[in-house]
């Protein structure tokens, strides 16, 4: 099976209650256990705050977000897959869609 | 410290949250990982003992050790994830900040606990195991007994529970801890069964444990045969309501089985009224219920047995006909000396000591040193009107038993003679 990996772009955090956050992250849980059933690999949400870009060996940004909050990636995750038609289909189940977009991508194999 | 009374309470509570907390735990760890969930139960009873004190009792204790052992095992997650693997379906989930608040979240409901603690059993229960390990280790594990405890009630030394759980433990870490499926669940249905039939008799007849304890087993085999039963797949296992009756029944005569000074009290002397009638009718309804399909197992014979004692209203109207019956076919299913001295007591109280008597002489190249056997003969001897061999075998039984309260009896029918 191939690796697919999901980068959840957009971030509500600012304005989303701590009820909000739960009850989305048990929706979360839930197409985790029920509809991946056992191809989720491993993921994480991404901690809010300054982000540093490096354009180079000097030139550092550390004032992020660098783009508007919609392209903001505040997660990831890496899921099992025949294919990106599958991925994509399990994805569209996800619970996050909606308040965030999905970017669903094939990890390349390299051996 | 916690005066005396509140201490019996808190021990009887540790020793039944235990169970479901290493069972809980396992379920999240994996069995491999069992030392690390009974180190977090042992942790989490050691937070409770530091901050419970008089009158500092939590409302609900239960769920504020099932807090503190999720918070503990909250913390071993994050510490251990990069050195350990968990249970094989819940690793990648623990794993991942996404996904491990929500299993964090959703394994201690109720029902994951019971399902888990069914696991437990069933695991404890596999064949790779021998028979002294399984009772052993359900002992320790389901019923939250110590090892001093553990080998007091199994009359034998400390070092041999540590060599059984060792052992046992050695073996358990590569089984998988599941509930298996079709027809290998009915047969470890069958070792699970003897099991909680072990564990209750050990309760109820052990002389080494204290009472509390011994009720707590007692009550603790009930609670797992009652998780069996909550099961759809076991309601075509009609064995299970029997050993339910039978323990039903067996339960509701534990307080009037002892007096105050906590010496046992023989069926004929018990005060009836203080037989507990609501198990007495769980007890009737779960025979109801073991009737289903055509198994008929020792179960339902001695649940039948149980049941004819405890609806007699005392101990002369107990329908002794009906008693020999069971006894009878007990003793086709599963022969044993133990059962033909009670078939030959059931026998003699139906058709009087002329017929006991020979069947019980029968048995005594079998029984040597059995103290019931010779009590028996007294009995039957003095019935018979000849008091002098009556005597005889009282003195016998009174020199054999190593029960204070049987001596008594016995000092009184020598007295008698």
């Amino acid at each position: 099976m191939n690796q697919f990996l999901i980068l959840v772009r957009g971030s509500d955090h600012a304005t989303a209650s701590p009820e909000v956050m739960q009850a989305r992250l048990n929706k979360f849980g839930e197409w985790v256990e029920k509809t991946l059933a056992g191809r989720y690999v491993s993921g994480a949400p991404l901690q809010e705050g300054p982000a540093q870009l490096l354009k180079g060996k000097t030139e550092v940004f550390t004032d992020g977000p660098f783009m508007d909050s919609k392209e903001m990636i505040s997660g990831y995750m890496v899921i099992k897959s025949e294919n990106i038609e599958e991925a994509t289909r399990l994805a569209k189940e996800c619970p996050l869609l909606g308040e965030f977009q999905l970017e669903v991508r094939q990890i390349k194999e390299m051996m | 410290m916690l005066s005396s009374g509140v201490n019996e309470l808190v021990d009887h509570l540790f020793r039944q949250e235990a169970g479901r907390m290493v069972s809980i735990l396992t379920r999240l760890f994996g069995v491999h990982n069992l030392e690390l969930a009974e180190d977090i139960m042992q942790d989490t009873l050691q937070e409770a003992l530091l901050q419970w004190g008089p009158g500092r009792l939590p409302d609900n204790p239960p769920a504020w050790l099932m807090t503190v052992a999720r918070r503990k095992a909250i913390s071993a997650v994050k510490r251990e994830k990069f050195i350990r693997r968990f249970a094989r379906d819940k690793d990648v989930l623990l794993r991942s900040d996404w996904t491990a608040p929500y299993v964090m979240e959703n394994v201690f409901m109720e029902n994951e606990i019971k399902d888990a603690q069914l696991r437990m059993i069933f695991t404890a229960c596999h064949p790779a195991l021998p028979l002294e390990a399984q009772l052993a280790f359900s002992l320790r594990t389901l019923c939250g007994l110590s090892i001093p405890e553990i080998a007091s009630a199994l009359l034998t030394s400390e070092s041999n529970i540590n060599k059984r759980l060792y052992r046992a433990k050695e073996k358990i870490r590569s089984l998988d801890f599941a509930v298996p499926l079709g027809g290998e669940l009915l047969r470890r249905l069958d070792a699970v069964l003897f099991v909680l039939y072990l564990m209750f008799n050990e309760g109820y007849h052990s002389t080494g444990a204290t009472t509390a304890i011994r009720k707590d087993l007692c009550l603790e085999a009930i609670r797992l045969g009652m998780l069996l039963v909550d099961r759809p797949d076991m309601q075509a296992y009609p064995q299970v309501y029997a050993l339910l009756a039978l323990m039903c029944f067996h339960a509701a005569r534990f307080e009037a089985r002892i007096d105050s000074k906590g010496c046992l009290i023989i069926l004929e002397e018990q005060d009836r009224s203080l037989w507990d009638g609501r198990l007495i009718d769980s007890g009737l309804s779960f025979l109801a219920r073991s009737s289903g399909g055509d198994a008929l197992s020792e179960y339902h014979l001695e649940a039948a047995i149980a049941a004819e004692h405890a609806m007699a209203a005392d101990f002369l109207s107990t329908d002794w006909g009906r008693i020999h019956y069971y006894y009878t076919a007990l003793e086709a299913l599963k022969p044993s000396a133990v059962v033909r001295l009670n078939l030959a007591i059931a026998l003699g109280k139906k058709e009087g000591p002329a017929a006991a008597i020979p069947l019980l002489h029968a048995l005594e190249s079998s029984l040597p040193g059995y103290p019931l056997l010779q009590a028996s003969l007294g009995e039957f001897y003095f019935l018979s009107g000849d008091r002098s061999r009556a005597r005889g075998y009282f003195s016998e039984a009174r020199k054999l038993t190593r029960s204070p309260a049987a001596a008594e009896v016995l000092d009184r029918k020598i007295a008698a003679c």
